[in-house]
């Protein structure tokens, strides 16, 4: 699955080829959650209502090691309950850090999307739901 | 035979906890590689080499 947003690709590629260093960016991560599909160009268009927070839910992955994936959200599920009192349609996921101006790194649609959210129901993101790889 | 437990990903849950919907972790994954090497020029082994018998003067 294309999964990398194409900003991130160049700064990568930029950064290890030593043209232009790589900016840090701010903690934490966060991963939000949109009703159109997400692409390497653009992110899903977030979905709104009681319930979600705009710009997303922190999330926190496992470390990296010898090329190893990472996976998060590590420690608990991250719940959203729709208090919108109208259904939710999810189709996609982005990962962003949590600058003023969020730098988006990875994306993913959902298996299954849209995925609906009935009024009054949870949507839950379980431990280690999302697996990032680079091989 | 053991069952095996479905690795769920994500999942709806009605206001009683019970699941109305799931699906599998998600897999996020970038591939890398060296997809557009420049094309290697073909070597002709005999390139300096004079052909026998060519620009040479007889008597």
């Amino acid at each position: 699955m294309a999964a990398l947003d194409a900003a991130m690709v160049s700064k990568i590629l930029n950064a290890t080829t030593s043209i232009t260093a790589f900016s840090t960016l701010t903690t934490a991560m966060k991963v939000r959650l949109a009703s159109t599909a997400s692409t390497a160009s653009a992110p899903g268009t977030e979905i709104t209502g009681t319930g979600y927070t705009a710009g997303g839910a922190v999330i926190a992955f496992t470390t990296s090691s010898a090329g190893s994936a990472v996976t998060g959200p590590t420690g608990s599920a991250i719940n959203w309950t729709n208090g919108s009192g109208s259904p939710w349609s999810m189709q996609s996921l982005d990962i962003t850090d949590s600058a003023g101006t969020p730098i988006r790194t990875w994306f993913g649609n959902f298996t299954g999307a849209p995925v609906a959210v009935a009024a009054g129901n949870v949507f839950q993101l379980a431990v280690n739901a999302v697996s990032i790889a680079l091989s | 035979m053991n069952p095996v437990a479905p690795v769920v990903g994500w999942q709806v849950l009605d206001p009683d906890g019970n699941v109305v919907d799931s699906g599998p972790p998600m897999a996020l994954q970038a591939v890398l590689g060296f997809g557009h090497l420049p094309p290697v020029p073909a070597i002709d082994p005999f390139a300096h080499v004079p052909l026998l018998g060519a620009n040479t003067k007889e008597g």
